[in-house]
């Protein structure tokens, strides 16, 4: 899933620990994020979105059939 | 984080009492125990005993120490956070919900090769493992039945 949190995260200046911290994950839930190969719950999503005063469209670009993968 | 202290705090009463019930259950039936194929297996009862008790031993050991680390824990607010995050984070719990899975898959499917080979060597051990595959599967069932009527 394509995201725009490290565009964001390098306009206001905060590190991926500081992101991670405000939302309460670890920084590794970041990294996979913004590589795109973890795709952030909906809670999570709401959180991050929050934390930029934005919505969850415009930083998460959900494309149909994406998901954390079967087991 | 109130919540999550009360959580650990809880957490730690269910392993001091897991760990006197296990030293309990060891002490009544680990020592009075006497198991009848254990010397045609060249073991010797007491044999068994010492060989129990030094896993009870270990298993309380890592028990207490995780007690006493998690009362160290709830005390430092920044080690606290740090843990929280570290247990609650939805990457860990997906990882450790696959990892969990794929493992009793194959824990499954080796104990099952395990059998038939050991079919042909000892019957005993051939059924041991057939009771252990279908308790696995059993609990498994059971706990599927739990979280589906959970969520």
């Amino acid at each position: 899933m394509h995201t725009k949190i490290q565009e964001l995260r390098k306009m206001k200046k905060i590190t991926q620990e500081e992101l991670a911290a405000a939302v309460g994950v670890s920084r590794q839930t970041i990294i996979s994020i913004e590589n795109g190969k973890y795709v952030a719950s909906l809670i999570l999503a709401y959180k991050i979105a929050r934390y930029f005063d934005s919505t969850i469209e415009e930083i998460f670009d959900f494309t149909e059939g994406e998901t954390n993968g079967k087991v | 984080m109130e919540k999550y202290k009360k959580s650990l705090i809880y957490s730690c009463i269910k392993l001091a009492i897991l760990s006197a019930l296990l030293i309990v259950v060891f002490l009544i039936f680990g020592t009075t125990l006497v198991i009848p194929s254990l010397p045609k297996m060249g073991y010797s009862n007491k044999d068994m005993i010492s060989m129990m008790g030094g896993g009870v031993v270990g298993f309380v050991a890592v028990e207490i120490y995780s007690i006493v680390s998690w009362l160290h824990t709830i005390k430092n607010p920044q080690k606290l956070n740090a843990m929280y995050i570290k247990t609650n984070d939805e990457r860990e719990l997906l990882i450790q919900q696959k990892t969990g899975f794929s493992t009793f898959v194959i824990v499954v499917y080796l104990l099952l090769m395990a059998a038939v080979i050991s079919s042909r060597i000892n019957s005993d051990i051939c059924f041991t493992l057939l009771v252990v595959i279908i308790a696995m599967m059993v609990i498994y069932g059971a706990s599927n039945l739990y979280y589906r009527k959970k969520f």
